[in-house]
């Protein structure tokens, strides 16, 4: 307990890194609210600015970026019916039906509120949970280690798709791009095509820039009017709740909070299924209400969601080095760019830098209300801007970010590569946060996979021998299994589906 | 294309890529350090599941009943992006000044994309929009963040 506070608080109040949480909340507004865009090519796009500044300014940049991002989508949902992030389609339901019959502002307000005791609770979970998951973690040996990862990958699989093998193609493909460069264990080349620069393997900032930014780009000029954004008129409105509108929506926040914390921690899931969910269970707990109308909420179960898995998904990043969510994987890269691997280790190697990070979570909260009382009317205006402005500043964002991270032109074309790959994986509809996912846990994956074998002589009992692998190992057969009566239960549902509309045909 | 054909292609292409790996990974060099998990069998394992995987994907895309078509609208708007990437990566890399580049072909992007019709006001916005853009990556990135391009 002591570590948890014994620390220069003032330090964490300096100007820099106020500055990179407000502004950090601010641009993540911005990323959020402009529909195509979202958290995770938000945070892609603002590593390069991390590269040269330290790395506790450096994560709760891209923290307040993903929190600012997650009620940003809310902006462009409320005030056009068209969810920023895929996270806000829920918070389109009655937030803008709320809109539409004349209370922007208040709509906004409960979507800001709830949004902002959300990321509270988040991390506040993630601040109480982060020493004993840690803790519990660090007496795991290589094996163990490569099970936790596995269960990260094979969550996302199985719950993050519907399409469970073009699911697994990404993840496998996002292992096998992270073989290339000089192997860790034994120091041979592989596939590296006599190229100095593939030494280091593929580079992650190009590859994310490439397979997120550029893709987005390819989709914006190919699908979307170039000339604006459909908008013409963002209303001035002021972002209000009282505090009696508070005491009606505070106990569904607090309990669609505690479902987006779990939701984010479990890999895979994320703030779209925790908003879905929770705009569900609120439905169920109150029949009364009628919901799609404009209920308040329903706005405020959707947003406490997925602003708390923020802080949920952090925490199997920071105390197992498995990252909740794809947003949080491109986050983990921060880490990695100062050569900090997130994990067990993290906590007690680099405490100087956990928990000013934890405790500036909880500022970059207080930042998301303040910045979004004063700067939503402001943000919406972003809704003007036409898409051919957007297109040129993102191309130039990618150019700078896979270019500066070691100055190497080389990795520019990785990331004209993969946005073209991600663009077609895109199309055919291969999950690229598998394949995210898989290139960010390769490297750990491989190195505890092999070290694990070559400890154990090449017993494979190694995977079965301590009681936590057996449990670790009980949890992804339990995934599996599960995954597999889903997919028998969907089946048999469309079949009964398709049998009711064939005897309603017949009966016509 | 109808979504099928089109999976089955890129199927087709993941499935080569892996053989690839596979080829390329039974002629690595030995290393100095003898593994009991060698550096090449990690990679064929994975590329070997990515095979599997693949027909598995094929097989049931070919039972499934999508097969909406897949299009891709505004392709010569998205060659027109690709093609300024790659020109603009080329130029940097074999002619140098950052900035000049940036500002003329993001500057020429900027006005084909843009819909309006030409006039004097549209050349106007597109420079001192793109002029604003550099001045903001040189004060942002070059001068504050110490980046050299």
């Amino acid at each position: 307990m002591a570590a948890f506070t014994s620390f220069d608080f003032g330090s964490l109040f300096s100007v820099g890194n106020l500055l990179c949480l407000f502004l950090g909340t601010l641009l993540g507004m911005i990323v959020g609210c402009l529909p195509g865009l979202g958290p995770t090519i938000g945070v892609a796009l603002c590593l390069p600015l991390t590269f040269k500044m330290d790395l506790i300014p450096s994560v709760l940049l891209l923290v307040a970026i993903y929190q600012g991002a997650e009620y940003g989508g809310s902006i462009s949902a409320i005030l056009l019916g068209i969810p920023g992030t895929i996270s806000a389609s829920a918070t389109t339901m009655d937030g803008n039906p709320l809109c539409r019959k004349g209370y922007p502002g208040k709509a906004l307000g409960y979507s800001l509120t709830s949004s902002a005791i959300g990321g509270l609770l988040g991390g506040i979970v993630l601040l109480l949970f982060i020493t004993p998951l840690s803790r519990l973690a660090f007496d795991f040996l290589d094996g163990e280690l490569f099970l936790i990862a596995m269960f990260g990958l094979i969550s996302i699989v199985t719950l993050g798709s519907d399409d469970v093998p073009k699911s697994m193609i990404s993840l496998l493909l996002g292992l096998l791009l992270r073989t290339m460069g000089a192997d860790t264990l034994s120091g041979v080349n592989r596939y590296t095509f006599g190229v100095p620069s593939m030494l280091e393997g593929l580079q992650f900032i190009a590859v994310i820039t490439g397979l997120f930014a550029l893709s987005s780009v390819f989709n914006m000029v190919g699908s979307e009017n170039l000339g604006s954004s459909g908008v013409s008129d963002v209303s001035r409105f002021k972002v209000h709740v009282s505090l009696s509108e508070l005491r009606e929506i505070l106990g569904t926040v607090l309990k669609s909070s505690v479902i987006g914390t779990i939701m984010g921690i479990i890999p895979g899931l994320g703030p779209s299924a925790a908003a879905w969910m929770s705009y569900n269970e609120v439905k169920r707990a109150h029949p009364e209400k009628k919901f799609g109308t404009g209920e308040p909420l329903g706005i405020s179960a959707c947003e406490s969601a997925n602003n708390a898995c923020v802080g949920g998904a952090l925490l199997p990043l920071l105390s197992m080095g498995i990252p909740g969510s794809g947003t949080i994987a491109v986050l983990a890269t921060a880490f990695m760019f100062k050569g900090i691997q997130p994990g067990p280790q993290l906590l007690t190697k680099y405490p100087q830098y956990v928990y000013p990070i934890l405790w500036g979570f909880l500022i970059a909260v207080f930042a998301l209300y303040i910045v979004g009382k004063f700067f939503t009317s402001l943000t919406a205006r972003m809704l003007v801007a036409p898409n051919y402005l957007l297109v040129v500043i993102i191309l130039v964002a990618i150019m700078i970010g896979s270019f500066g991270n070691r100055n190497n032109m080389f990795d520019v074309g990785v990331a004209i590569a993969f946005g073209v790959v991600g663009f077609f994986l895109i199309k055919l509809k291969y999950p690229i946060a598998s394949f995210l996912m898989a290139f960010v846990l390769g490297d750990i994956i491989e190195t505890h996979f092999r070290r694990a074998l070559t400890l154990s002589k090449g017993s494979w009992l190694v995977f079965v021998s301590r009681p936590a692998s057996i449990v670790i190992d009980l949890m992804i057969l339990a995934l599996i299994v599960s995954s597999v009566l889903r997919s028998v239960k969907a089946k048999k549902q469309k079949a009964a589906a398709a049998k009711t509309a064939e005897g309603g045909a017949d009966h016509v | 294309m109808g979504y099928k054909k089109a999976t089955c292609i890129a199927n087709g292409i993941l499935i080569a890529l892996a053989i690839a790996f596979i080829v390329m990974a039974l002629n690595f060099k030995e290393g100095f350090v003898k593994l009991v998990i060698s550096e090449k069998y990690y990679p064929i394992g994975v590329a070997g599941l990515l095979i599997v995987a693949c027909i598995i994907s094929t097989i049931k895309t070919l039972a499934g009943d999508d097969d909406h078509k897949v299009e891709i609208k505004g392709w010569k708007n998205i060659l027109l992006v690709l093609g300024t990437c790659i020109v603009f990566a080329l130029l940097w890399k074999y002619v140098g000044h950052f900035y000049v580049i940036a500002f003329v072909l993001m500057s020429g992007l900027m006005y084909v994309l843009n819909p309006e019709p030409h006039s004097k006001k549209k050349v106007l916005k597109t420079l001192l929009t793109n002029l604003a853009i550099v001045l903001v990556i040189y004060v942002g990135f070059e001068r504050l963040l110490n980046f050299r391009f």
